[in-house]
């Protein structure tokens, strides 16, 4: 479980996060959904240490990220597995070799014990074929597909994952996020996801968060985001005359 | 201030690269790809430009010293000096500063922009340690090149004096073997080893630090460029200074 308690982060006097309180639940898809610029990529990127907030606390499993020492933070690295918005799989490694990679920068395993786990994920995510393609002979959903057992390949318990499908057809898109909730749910990991995506809000959003120019505006499931009355859910949801129809009809026959 | 905040940071990434080390296995397959691509592959272009400075020098000296007074030997005496001493070590560590730092700038300034760096860290490596460190140790290989240049230079000059009338053969190698002072060639490997490392890590840095996008990446190489050359420029200075005097 990953807790976040009034995370506040500035940028040259700018408040980009205020007072963001939130509880990312264990086996679930947690989704934090907002519009471009909400603040969604710079919450996530406090989780995983990447940026400091200035105020509030990050707490992994009861230990604040905070009171944690550098022995603590390592091994909390260890059991984080990021899925970036554009992949960054790296470019001089093969498919095989850019999921082989925290094994065996981290671990004492025989490098046939590592091939074995490696293949084994990318079975897993449906990539045969691939371990010795560069990540620039696949396609951007291939490299979902990668960038996704390159976070699983240590059994993290936080998975973690920034717009996994910006960029992708909406079928493959249905794809990743299918794959990323059945990962959560075999795994039992601690799952977050940032998107706009209404197609994965209303497909594996177990537990849904809004943010709003940078503060959380809503907090619920998927079931209950459509019948809510928050104009700016609303203007979200459907921005346009037509979606806001086809919402109104949909909420009305049910 | 700008300046100074810029001159901390380098240091302290001087200090992060060797805090926390990779492991071995993977750090040895970085460091041999690094000799191959920065060292391995700079030969040609060592080669070609020592080769062609070293026989304009000697047609440049044999123009210039055409009182009957001075002895043969001068011009022989002239480009090896010329050479040890100035071109191979800074001219080439200048030309390197192009070819050298741009591949090392764009392509950190590249995983930086792909997000590949911050992949790095969010797994627990220690990117500087990861990234720069083997380039420091290929680099630590320079004065390699340096020498090769060296001799290389003297070579283009024997090759005029040997085929043209400008300058004779017998004045030319009695000019290289004239007054050979052995501190010269530590002073010039001394500073190649220290513009070596401005080589590794000051286009290390401005890929590194990079933010932005692509057009960024090509702005950060033009500027690393500058700011290598002027580094070398101004160390020349100083180790002149501290090692000739």
């Amino acid at each position: 479980m990953i807790e976040i308690k009034n995370l506040n982060k500035q940028f040259d006097g700018v408040t980009v996060l205020k007072d963001i309180c939130a509880t990312f639940e264990k086996g679930k898809t947690n989704l934090v959904i907002g519009q471009s610029g909400s603040g969604k990529t710079v919450m996530l990127k406090c989780l995983i240490g990447l940026m400091e907030a200035e105020e509030g606390d990050i707490i992994f499993d009861n230990i604040p990220l905070r009171q944690m020492d550098y022995s603590q933070k390592f091994m909390l690295k260890q059991q984080i597995g990021m899925v970036f918005q554009g992949s960054a799989l790296f470019d001089s490694m093969n498919v095989e070799e850019n999921i082989r990679f925290s094994m065996e920068m981290f671990t004492k395993k025989h490098k046939d014990e590592i091939i074995e786990r490696a293949n084994q994920v990318i079975k897993r995510v449906g990539l045969l074929n691939a371990n010795k393609k560069y990540p620039n002979e696949i396609s951007g959903g291939m490299k979902k597909r990668v960038a996704i057992a390159r976070a699983m390949v240590m059994n993290p318990k936080y998975l973690l994952c920034d717009e996994p499908n910006s960029g992708l057809d909406p079928k493959t898109a249905v794809l990743i996020d299918n794959l990323i909730k059945e990962v959560t749910e075999e795994y039992n990991t601690t799952t977050v996801i940032n998107t706009h995506d209404m197609n994965s809000v209303l497909e594996i959003g177990e537990k849904i968060i809004f943010l709003f120019n940078g503060h959380k505006e809503w907090e619920g499931t998927k079931s209950e985001i459509l019948t809510s009355d928050n104009e700016n859910i609303d203007a979200f949801l459907a921005p346009s005359p037509y979606l806001r129809k086809i919402k109104n009809n949909f909420i009305n026959k049910k | 201030m700008k300046y100074l905040a810029h001159f901390g940071t380098y240091c302290l990434m001087w200090r992060n690269i060797f805090v926390k080390f990779t492991k071995w296995r993977i750090l040895r397959k970085l460091i041999i790809k690094e000799i191959n691509d920065l060292i391995v592959g700079s030969f040609g272009i060592i080669l070609t430009m020592s080769f062609f400075v070293g026989m304009v020098l000697t047609i440049q000296m044999a123009l210039s010293i055409e009182n009957p007074l001075l002895p043969d030997y001068i011009i022989g005496y002239a480009v090896k000096q010329s050479m040890i001493l100035e071109f191979s070590p800074t001219l080439i560590s200048i030309i390197m500063a192009g070819r050298i730092g741009s591949y090392i700038t764009s392509s950190i300034g590249a995983m930086r922009v792909t997000e590949q760096i911050d992949a790095l860290q969010v797994m627990g490596v220690n990117t500087f340690n990861y990234l720069i460190f083997p380039k420091i140790v290929a680099m630590s290989f320079y004065p390699l090149l340096v020498t090769i240049s060296m001799f290389v230079g003297v070579l283009g000059g024997y090759f005029v004096s040997f085929y043209s009338t400008i300058s004779s053969l017998p004045g030319f190698m009695q000019g290289l073997a004239h007054s050979f002072e052995i501190s010269h060639v530590y002073y010039a490997f001394t500073k190649s080893f220290i513009f070596a490392m401005v080589l590794a890590t000051v286009p290390s840095y401005h890929g590194y630090y990079l933010k932005g996008g692509a057009l960024d990446v090509g702005k950060a190489t033009t500027v690393s460029f500058i700011w290598s050359s002027v580094s070398i420029i101004i160390l020349n200075y100083i180790l002149t200074q501290l090692m000739l005097t």
